[in-house]
């Protein structure tokens, strides 16, 4: 049954991740993260991106050590790795796309 | 977007009618079907939605760059619009807002009572009117002319009269408040 706990790590670091970013993005609002600027820019997004891209090399990491190989078994092990990293990918991009803190 | 939820069903229906008249084992295999139809394009379609919705839900956000601003507070079972009138003096209105075509401006919207909620449908989204807290929505009215808002929270029996409307004016030509003002009833 090993295989279906690497089938289950990608959907269960996209769940946490989004967890985190979001529990992250209230915190950030609450203290005022938007008004600080960093080099880079508003320290919100700066922080929720970190911990976007960080979470993103985790999954890349996911799918570089998952066992491989013709099975079923491997072939859903990959799915799972695979749907993880989209996930994360899509679902967090709006740390980019929308304004925060309304 | 009625049209391209017509378009998909009409085009799953007619897949569901192939599918019932092919015979066994014929057709494209189960990639197109799977990866292409089941992935693919469930995933194409809600990207644009939810991008669609990111879109409008940041065009109503009320941003920092001195729009006018117009007050709106609620109470069982009307509104109370405070807004520039004919010369520029602020006014306060009954169930009537007028707002001026093509110019961003934000609502405040407020209860003196229960929870109402402010929706003019052609103007976007909906907003709580909560007592003691002043919510802000972003307003861009488009062309001139005569819309209709209603609550859209219940509040009590008076709650399905408590529409109102909005005057949409040309900027600079304040519509008469003698004809246009007063009987929400009519
Ligand atoms: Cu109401």
């Amino acid at each position: 049954m090993r295989w279906a706990a690497w089938m289950l790590a990608g959907p269960l670091l996209w769940a946490g991740l989004f967890s985190v970013v979001y529990a992250l993005h209230g915190v950030g609002c609450a203290w005022g993260w938007p008004a600080l600027t960093t080099p880079i820019g508003q320290a919100q997004v700066v922080i929720l991106a970190a911990v976007w891209v960080g979470g993103l090399a985790l999954h890349a990491i996911l799918i570089w050590q998952m066992p491989r190989g013709p099975s079923r078994e491997d072939r859903l092990v990959s799915y799972g790795a695979w749907i993880g990293l989209v996930a994360s990918l899509l679902t967090l991009a709006p740390i980019l796309l929308t304004s925060t803190c309304f | 977007m009625l049209l391209g939820a017509a378009a998909i069903t009409a085009f799953v229906l007619i897949l569901l009618a192939i599918a019932w008249r092919r015979s066994e084992g014929s057709g494209p295999d189960e990639r197109v079907w799977t990866l292409g139809l089941g992935v693919g394009f469930v995933m194409t379609v809600l990207v644009a939605l939810v991008g669609y919705g990111f879109w409008v839900g940041e065009r109503i956000l009320p941003r920092t760059d001195g729009a006018l601003r117009i007050t709106a507070e609620a109470q069982q079972w009307g509104w109370v619009f405070t807004q520039p009138g004919p010369d520029g003096a602020v006014i306060e209105t009954q169930d009537v807002l007028y707002v001026p075509a093509r110019t961003p401006l934000d609502l405040e919207i407020t209860s003196t009572d229960v929870i109402h909620s402010f929706w003019v449908p052609r103007l976007g989204g909906k907003m709580d009117a909560v007592p003691g807290r002043a919510n802000v929505l972003r307003l861009f009215a488009e062309a001139p002319g005569e819309l209709e808002g209603l609550c859209a929270e219940f509040c009590g029996l008076g709650h399905s009269f408590m529409r109102f409307r909005v005057i949409v004016y040309e900027p600079g030509a304040f519509p008469d408040l003698s004809t246009s003002d007063g009987d929400e009833n009519e």
